[in-house]
Formats: structure tokens, sequence, C-alpha cells
């Protein structure tokens, strides 16, 4: 099975948290994070970054900000109130998830 | 290794050719080819901008950059409709509970000082004012912002702040039918008091949603000149 299969359930807590960290960042700077943290073994694509997002900006988890950059302008995402809320909730969420799938996969072999 | 401005305008170029004819859209996009561009340039020197730029363009995926533009406008969908919901919702809260409340007690005090078979007239002056009031939110709207706009913004697009006069004519045709349905019109020109208070109370509400409307042309105009300045005239 191929890690962006698993990483598509993942997205948004890895985007959240991302942020939470970091404060403000950029889309591109988001996909090159994760592709630095993994060692390359995971890569977020821009056709689901993007969308993504957008989403969580309409929702109001996330507010926008645009700066000039050089010879260009920039969007950066943070975390608004809720969005800070919303991160420690789905970050809680995926822990637990972990927490279940090491329970399914590492059970303690019981004698036949 | 940066690009140049001609590079950008260039990737301006090439949105509008993917049709993301959007200014805030294409802001973002460009800086993402950008940035990838840069480091694939910077990685591999012998690399020309063109080839960069078609490897970019790859990592999108199939849908390439339609993906996005269809995303972006269903989230905008969602977030205008929720900002309207709370707009609406603060007509029936203090202070602007005020402004409703003065509307209705125009409507509701309006038989004590006519007569029945004159409500019919009181009616269409109501229906009157209406039409000036939305043709006062339109005129306001164009003179004070869509005039100004000089590029195509996603965000201060007007499906999402407009509204259809029709609709109050399908509200008047509905409770017209309903009430001559259930025997509550009056015959002729004359209206019965239900048929009178209903009706006005529609005009009431087609007020309160051109003030609503009004209102959200000016937060999103707002929040838009910040963001983007150059999409507005100086």
């Amino acid at each position: 099975m191929r890690p962006s299969a698993l990483l598509k359930g993942c997205l948004e807590p890895i985007v959240l948290q991302m942020l939470k960290e970091h404060g403000r960042m950029y889309g591109y700077q988001l996909t090159q994070q994760v592709k630095e943290l993994t060692k390359g073994e995971l890569s977020i694509t821009e056709g689901a970054l993007y969308p993504l997002l957008h989403r969580l900006e309409a929702a109001g988890v996330l507010e926008t900000t645009v700066e000039q950059m050089d010879n260009r302008m920039r969007k950066y995402y943070s975390l608004t109130r809720s969005g800070k809320k919303q991160a420690e909730l789905s970050q809680h969420a995926l822990t637990t998830f972990i927490e279940n799938l090491q329970s399914i996969f590492h059970q303690p072999k019981t004698a036949s | 290794m940066m690009l140049t401005k001609s590079q950008i305008d260039q990737l301006f170029v090439f949105c509008e050719k993917h049709r993301v004819l959007h200014y805030d859209l294409q802001v973002e996009i460009v800086d993402h080819l950008a940035n990838a561009i840069e480091e694939r340039m910077a990685n591999t020197p012998s690399l020309d901008f063109d080839t960069a730029l078609k490897q970019v363009h790859d990592g999108f995926g199939p849908l390439g950059l339609r993906n996005m533009t269809a995303g972006r406008e269903q989230a905008m969908e969602k977030r205008y409709r929720f900002m309207k919901w709370q707009l609406f919702k603060s007509y029936f809260s203090l202070p602007k509970f005020a402004f409703t409340c003065l509307l209705l007690a125009l409507v509701v005090s309006m038989p004590a000082f006519f007569r029945q078979d004159q409500l019919s007239w009181v009616l269409l002056v109501f229906f009157g004012l209406t039409a000036l009031w939305y043709l006062r939110f339109h005129w306001a709207v164009y003179q004070r912002y869509r005039k100004q706009q000089r590029l195509p913004l996603l965000m201060t697009h007007s499906s999402y702040l407009y509204f259809s006069p029709a609709l109050l004519a399908f509200g008047f045709q509905i409770l017209n039918g309903a009430l001559k349905y259930s025997g509550y019109a009056a015959e002729g020109l004359q209206m019965s008091m239900v048929q009178y208070y209903l009706c006005s109370i529609v005009c009431v509400f087609y007020i309160l949603f051109a003030q609503i409307r009004w209102e959200m042309w000016h937060i999103v105009h707002q929040k838009a000149r910040e963001m983007y300045p150059l999409a507005f005239a100086k």
C-alpha cells in the first residue's frame, strides 16, 4: 500500500499541527516541511492541500494574510482561535486512532 | 535563484490559459509555482523555465489547476452562506433588532390609518419603496465597489453576494395562491387583513435581505482591498 493512500485521512491533523507549531505558513512551505520532516517518505500533493486549506479557511478554522514578497504576493495561513481548539481535538483524535491501530497490529500472541 | 518579473508575469498568463481567471486564486498558484520552479532550477541549473513549469504543473495531478478552482468555489459558497445567516440573525438581536422592529411597526400600524379598501394602495407604496431600496442598494454597490475593482476576484464574485428581485415576486405569488386557496383572500382589488399583513411582512424581509447583502459587500470588499490592493483602482 502506498503511503499517500494512508496520508489522505490524516492530512487535516497534519496541516493543523504544522500551523500550530510554526504559527503561519504558506502552501508551498507546508508541502516542503512535511517532506523534510518525514525525510521524503510523505509528500502532500497540491491537488489535496489547497482544497483542504480553502475548506478550513471557509469553516473559520484558518485565517489568511497576503504579503508582498520580492516580486510576487504570498498568502499565509494561520490558525484562528477556534482553529487552535480544532488542532488540539484533531491531534487527540489521531493519537487515539494510532493507539487503536497499534493494539490491532501488536496483539500479544496467544497459544492456540 | 529568483524568478524575474517577466517570468512571474508568464505564470499569471499560464493561470489564465488554464482557466484560473480570478486574481486572488492566481496569486496563490503563482507563488506556489514560482517556489517550486525556483527550487527545481536551483537543483538542476541546466533546467530551463518552461520545462520546470511543465514538471511542476504535472505535479498538480490529472485535473491540474481546475481542481483548485472548483474547491475554492465550493469553500466560498459555504463561507458566504454562513456569513449571510450570521448577518440575518443579527437583525433579530440588539442593536439591529430596533431597525427590524421599526419596519414591522410601520407595516403593522398602517391599517389604523387607512380603510381596508385602501390597503392594496398602501401595499403598492410598500412595493415601490422596496423597489427603491433595492435600486439604492445596487447603485451604491456599483458606485462604491464594482466601479473601482479592476481585476476579478473570486472572493468578491457577485454570485455569492447577489440576490434576485424575482424572489420577492415569487414570494408574493405563492402567498396569494395559498391565501386564495384557503379562502383568506378578498375579492377584486380589496385585500383581506391576512393578505395585507403577510404581503407587507414579505416586503420587510426583502428590505432586510437587501441590507444584509449591502453589509456583506462592505465586509467582503474591505477585506479584499486589504488583501489585494492591486486588484482595485487607486
